[in-house]
Parts: C-alpha cells; structure tokens; sequence
C-alpha cells in the first residue's frame, strides 16, 4: 500500500509539488496525469526516496520512506521516464546489481532468465547498456524493477520509447502486477491506455492535485458527463479556474 | 558495500575491454598509456643513472627552521587546493545513481562512506603520478640537504601527512556540501556566507604574505611567516601535516602525535558532520548535483557549445548586442552555414575569442616592445608573425575543437541540409576561420601602433592568417572525423596529440615557403599570394577527405 500525506517539495521558491495526498491501495492500478511540469515525476521522485519531501510522508506499507528508508524501499520498485543506466555495465550485470542491492541474489539466476526471455533481453543478455537503443534500455529499465519483491510500484511513462509488443508486454505485466496484490501509480500522458488500464486516476496541475477518482466519478463530480478522459483532462488542466472541492474527492485512510 | 564494489569493479573492467575492442579504440588507448608510460620510464632512468658520489659534491646544510617553513607552505598550497575542489557539490554522482542506486534500500550512510573512500583514492593518483616523476628528484634534493637527521622517514611521513589531509578535506567538503546545497533559501545564504568568508580569509592571508615577502625578501619573513599564529591557524590542516613531518625528522613522537591526532580528529569531526546530513545526500544529486558535473563533463570533452547551452539552462547568459545583430541578418545558401557559425561564436565564444585577442596581443607586442631598436630589424617582424602563427594555432584549435564536436552531435540536423557533405565541411572549415581574421587584425593593429614600421609585416600577417588558419582548421576536421568518439577519455587524448602531428604536416609547405622567402627578403605583402595559394590548396584536399568520412559518418556508432 502506498500512502501518500500532504506531500509537499520545493525548490527555494518555487514549489514543485504542494499538498499532494494519494493513498494506493494494494490490487489497485492509479494512473497520474497531467501537462508537462505539473509535478509528476518530482512527485514520483519523492515517493520513491530520492527526493527528500520538503513536508509530508510517504510511506510504503507502513514504512516512512525518509524515517525508514531500507524497509521502505525494499517494497518499491521505480521505473523512471528516461532511464538513466550505467553504460558499462551489461544487461545481465545490470540485472544482478540490481538484485545485490536488494539482497535477491538466492532467486536471481531463476528469475533473471524469466525476466531476460519475457523482455526481449536475452540475445542482449551480454552487452554493455551503452550500446542499446532507447526502447532495449527502456525495457531492461522495467526488468530491474521486477529484479525483486516489490509490491508497490512506480511507473513514470512506463510506455515512452517501447515498441508496440514491449508495451503490450508491459501492460500485461502492470495487470499481472495488480492481480498479485501490489499497488501501481502510472505516470502517463497516453490518455486512452490510462482510461483502460487504471482502476482510478488523479489529474495533477501546477504541483497540486486537480481531481481524483475514477473516469465515471470525475465525470459526475465535475459535472462533464458523456466526456472522454482527453476532453476531461483539457478542460480540468487548461486555463480556467476550476479546482476540486478537497473534502469531497480526497480520500483518507486510516492508518 | 558488495553491490557497490561490483558496480564499481565491473564498469572499471568493462571500460577497459571497451577501449580495445576496435582498432581505432586500441590505437588511442595505447598511444595514451605510452605517452604518460614514458614519463616513468624516463624518471626511472634517471634514478639509476644517478650515482650516489655526486650529491656530497654540491648541498646545502640542513636548516631546521627554513625545512620546516618550506613544509609548511608546500602543506599550505595543499591544503588550499584541497579546499577550492572541496566547496563543489560532492558526490560524483551520475544520472544512472539516480535512477537506479537511491531507489535501493542500500543505506546513504553506506553510499557515502564509499563516496569519501572513493574520492580519497582518486585524490591520490596524480600525486602518486607526480611522485614517480618527481621521486627522484626530491630524493636528490634530500639527499643534498647535508647533515639533516631521519631523512629515510620523511618520504613516508610526508606520503601519510598528505594522505590524511586529503582525506580531511574530502570529509569536510561533504560536510559542506551538504550544507550548503540543499534545495532552499537558506542553504543559499550558508552558502554565499561560506563562499565570501572563505574568499576574504585567503585573498587578505595571501595579500598579507605577497606584502610581507616584498618587504623584505628573506629566509628569515618566510620563516617568520610559517610561524604566524594566524596562519597557522587558517592553515591548520597544513600546520598538523608540518608537525609530523617535524616529528619525524627530529625524532620527536610528541610533535608527530599532535599533528597526526588533529587530522585524524578533523577527519572524525567532519565525517560526523557528514553522517549527520546524509539525508540530504540524494536530494542534492538528484535536484543540483549534476549542473557542476554537467558542465564538468562538458569542459572536459571540450564542447564549447553545450557548456554554453547548459549555462543558458542556468539562465547565466546575458543578451549579447553583436549576437542580435547577426541574429537580424538574412543570409542564403551556403552562407548560412558562415552566419549560423557567426551566431554562435558571438554567443557562446565571445569571452574565449577576448581571451585569445589578449593573449595574441601580449605574445606579439611583448617580443617586439623588448627587441626592437633605432633601426628597423627583419628578426622583429619575423618574430611578430611567428607569433601571430602561433595565436592562430590556439585559436584555430581551440575554435575547431569546439566548433566540429558540435558538427558531430548535430549530424542528424545538418546532414540533411541541400548541401553535399563536401561542400558542408569545406563551409564549416571557412566558417571557423572567422575569429581568425579578427585575431589577425588584432595583433596587426596593436603592432603598428606600437611601431609603425612594422606596417609591411602586419598587413602581410592580416593577409596570411585566415588562410593559415584555413588550413588547421581543415586537418582539425580531419582528425576529429577519424577518431569522433567525445565521450572516450583516451581517444579524446589521442585526438589532441594526432592534432598536433596534423598540423604540422598540413602547414608544413606553406610555412616552409614562407620562412625561406622571408629569408630571402621578400616583402611579406607578397608571401601571402604563394603562402595563401597553398593553404587554400590544402584545405581544399582536405575538405574532399573530411568530406567522404563526414558523409559515411554515423553518430550512432
């Protein structure tokens, strides 16, 4: 489970993301969208402990991702927009280091094969990151996040970059995920994969949470019935005023 | 640890295997580790050429006071550059530990440890470089130091104090870094604070110190000065290092101790601080850790360009008036190329072409103010344009450094311009040239001004310098073309030395011809038809071979 609680980053004075909440529950795929620089990935960023939160806690499954960072992160997996990986390693290095840092070494050498066939990575298995495209990266990205035992997920536009049956792949794998118990946050700006694939979504401008819910809900709350996701997110992201009523949409769990 | 001494053991290896699985890798590669193989092998040689029996001829008595004051400044200068590298965010983190390292649950204290421990080791290689060169020289130098007591101990007592200080200044940066660059106001202003602080202690210490030395220039102020409480005080990490260096030449453990527990106890003091902080660690490299290592990467593969893009992200840039101009201007066809080039050499190379018109001028007028006399002398003004071929040689290589990495990374956007690749580089090649022309009337005019008679020679210098740097320019490209890796370190030395050889080779006839008909008496005015004829020549061959690799080149490769 993933818990969010009056998040809050800012950079000197400008304030990246503002009083965000989100509780995810486990079993449940939320996807969060919104325009360029509204604050999603510095949100992500933050949830998955390589920001330091300027207010608020994350925590995962119980653990205070700053307070309790090991136990934290060894539930949470993130998969970054443009991964950045390191260029002299080999996929398959990669993979292992990946596993040594969580300490999955004894499940390694099985899962590693799994995880080499199902993302196309196996004729690759022996070449350095440096020399593979950004798809392959991407994909072996998503491999390291699988490397271990996370059941809380975060996903920054998962889907860029990947080829047609990578992101079929992928999205099986999110389900998969789901299915299992885990709880996903997808950062996406494919409107009709965020529409199908997510249980719940949470529009973001601006660094401050605009609306959440599911598709129906935000419809009904914003009063755009008989309106797709698109027409949803450019009317609630664009220049006018609106913002949601907080005490009706956000939700609070108990601890 | 584990992960992180794999990850770092792996990319060693595997960085190594890269740089010899092509040939042109391999060549480069080798010719790097030769070039800096020689200098050992050469300092080795001189070791053992060096007999014992020579040194007890020529030394000089050994003076507690004046070897313990030389200790201290050399410590002091240490120290000082120590702190300089010390006040840059720490860390040397890359996007990929950004990515994929914090979101481990490996523990930032762990990360940290190996960071300082990582650091610490890479601070030793260029002193460990220096020692093998210089080794044995100080080992002269001490051995000519007559009548001075321990002198075996000095080497490893000198290695351990400079060790520890190392280690004492990296702690420290990381406490300061910490500090001072986390993602608010206030580590601002602790910054700035610092930043100023620090800034006036050193000038005012080093203004004191140039005055008192001017003063009265003796063995005597310098002792004197190593002595000064305040000094001692701002350079304590130095004073520690210099008493346990005093320790082992007297032979006094007391001295030794007290030096060696402040640096160790500085070292557990800041490291304490360090570990304090370390929740910070990630969020600075995430949030500002790579502006500093950016722009470093960018320096050091000399991409002018994307120093100056980076710096514009940084909002550093100003407006520049001439960058405006030339932006207003309407060009066609192949002089889009010369106006695209203009544009950018106002905007991002002004201050280095500033740079070069001043050195250009103090290398000309410098050699002229000294020799000339009542009557005019053909040495002067063959002097002058020697110079001036120099300032084009910095500036040509330094331009088409730059200029064609540029090329290189934006091979997707100008390879499908309507232009044939030959044709494109021979433009680029004339584009360059530009600054040229300005570094040619530069050093023409602050001649005549100093010496009017030097007209005929400066003139004939204006006319000779864009083709001369033609020429570089275009064997510049050449070599860039052959070996384009920017992001490799060997091959990026090797293409610096291939530059060097390729240049003479290109410029050799023209330069030839030059100096003999110079010799000869012939007036410069003239020597810039043939010397132009064929260096235009040259650059035209030139631009046909760059031309072919640019066409075949693949920036994916």
């Amino acid at each position: 489970m993933l818990q969010v609680e009056q998040l809050v980053k800012q950079y000197k004075s400008f304030r990246a993301v503002d009083d965000l909440s989100i509780t995810i529950r486990p079993g449940e795929i939320v996807g969060l969208i919104g325009p360029n620089g509204a604050g999603k990935t510095t949100a992500l960023r933050c949830m998955a402990g390589i920001l330091r939160p300027t207010a608020g806690n994350v925590l995962i499954n119980g653990f205070d991702v700053v307070r309790d960072q090991a136990r934290a992160k060894a539930q949470l997996a993130f998969v970054p927009e443009v991964p950045s990986l390191y260029e002299l390693l080999t996929v398959e290095e990669h993979l292992k280091f990946v596993a040594m840092c969580f300490n999955t070494m004894d499940v390694f050498d099985q899962l590693k094969e799994t995880l080499l066939e199902r993302y196309d990575l196996t004729p690759k298995r022996n070449d350095l990151v440096a020399t593979l495209s950004k798809g392959m990266r991407q994909k072996l990205s998503v491999a390291c996040a699988l490397v271990h035992n996370a059941n809380v997920f975060l996903f920054d536009e998962p889907l860029i970059g990947i080829d047609p049956a990578g992101a079929k792949e992928l999205k099986d794998e999110l389900v998969r995920s789901r299915n299992a118990g885990a709880a996903l946050l997808v950062s996406t700006h494919l409107l009709d994969t965020a529409e199908r694939l997510c249980d719940r979504v949470i529009i973001m401008r601006a660094g401050r949470k605009v609306v959440e819910g599911t598709v129906d809900e935000i419809r009904t709350q914003t009063k755009h019935e008989g309106e797709s996701l698109e027409e949803l997110f450019l009317s609630l992201t664009g220049d006018g005023d609106w913002t949601m009523p907080p005490p009706v949409l956000v939700e609070k769990d108990g601890p | 640890m584990k992960p992180l001494l794999f990850l770092t053991g792996k990319s060693i290896v595997n960085g190594v295997k890269r740089a010899v699985t092509s040939p042109r890798r391999l060549i480069g590669f080798l010719v790097i580790v030769a070039y800096y193989a020689q200098f050992v092998v050469r300092s080795v040689m001189r070791s053992n050429s060096y007999g014992p029996g020579s040194a007890r001829t020529v030394g000089f008595e050994y003076q507690e006071e004046r070897v313990q004051a030389f200790a201290f400044f050399l410590f002091a200068v240490i120290s000082l550059v120590l702190f300089l590298t010390s006040m840059t965010p720490k860390g040397g983190f890359r996007p990929a530990d950004v990515d994929v390292l914090f979101p481990t649950p490996i523990n930032p204290k762990i990360v940290l440890i190996f960071r300082i421990l990582r650091d610490s080791i890479a601070s030793m290689v260029i002193p460990i470089f220096f020692a093998i060169v210089a080794g044995g020289s100080a080992q002269r130098l001490l051995v000519m130091l007559r009548h001075m007591p321990n002198k075996g101990a000095v080497g490893q007592t000198f290695s351990l104090a400079y060790i520890l200080m190392a280690l004492a200044w990296i702690s420290i940066g990381y406490a300061i870094s910490l500090f001072t660059n986390r993602s608010d106001h206030q580590s601002e202003k602790n910054k700035k604070l610092i930043d100023w602080g620090a800034g006036v202690l050193i000038t005012v210490s080093i203004a004191y110190i140039a005055w008192r030395m001017q003063s009265d220039l003796s063995w005597d102020t310098f002792v004197e000065l190593s002595q000064n409480f305040g000094l001692r005080i701002l350079f304590f990490t130095a004073s520690a290092a210099k008493m346990m260096l005093a320790g082992a030449i007297d032979g006094s453990p007391l001295s030794g101790a007290v030096g060696f527990l402040t640096l160790v106890g500085t070292i557990a003091i800041a490291l304490k601080l360090a570990m304090s902080q370390v929740e910070y660690l990630y969020d600075q490299a995430a949030a500002k850790g790579f502006k500093s290592q950016d722009m470093n990467r960018l320096q050091r593969s000399g991409d002018l360009y994307g120093v100056v893009a980076e710096r514009a992200r940084q909002g550093k840039l100003k407006r520049s008036r001439l960058a405006g101009w030339i932006s207003r201007q309407r060009w066609r066809g192949h002089f889009a190329i010369i106006w695209k080039e203009m544009l950018l050499q106002a905007r991002g190379g002004a201050a280095q072409h500033i740079l070069i018109g001043l050195l250009t001028l103090t290398m000309v007028l410098l050699p002229i103010s000294v020799g000339r006399g009542e009557k005019f002398d053909q040495a002067i003004g063959g002097i002058f344009l020697a110079m001036l071929g120099f300032a084009v040689f910095i500036s040509a290589n330094t331009t088409a450094t730059t200029g064609f990495i540029e090329l290189l990374r934006r091979g997707d956007f100008q390879k499908p311009l309507p232009f044939s690749p030959t044709t494109l580089v021979f433009w680029e090649v004339a584009a360059k040239t530009i600054p040229i022309v300005f570094i040619g009337l530069t050093a023409a005019i602050g001649a005549t001004i100093l010496d009017s008679r030097l007209l005929g020679v400066a003139l004939g210098g204006l006319l000779m310098a864009p083709t001369f740097g033609l020429v570089l320019t275009s064997v510049s490209l050449v070599i860039v073309l052959l070996f384009p890796d920017i992001e490799d370190a060997t091959q990026r030395g090797f293409r610096g030395l291939m530059m060097l050889l390729g240049s003479v080779i290109a410029a050799l006839p023209g330069m030839g011809i030059a100096i003999g008909l110079y010799l000869l008496g012939i007036h410069p005015l003239i020597i810039a038809i043939p010397f132009g004829g064929l260096n235009v020549v040259a650059a035209v061959g030139l631009s046909f071979i760059s031309g072919g690799l640019y066409g075949s080149f693949n920036p994916s490769e």
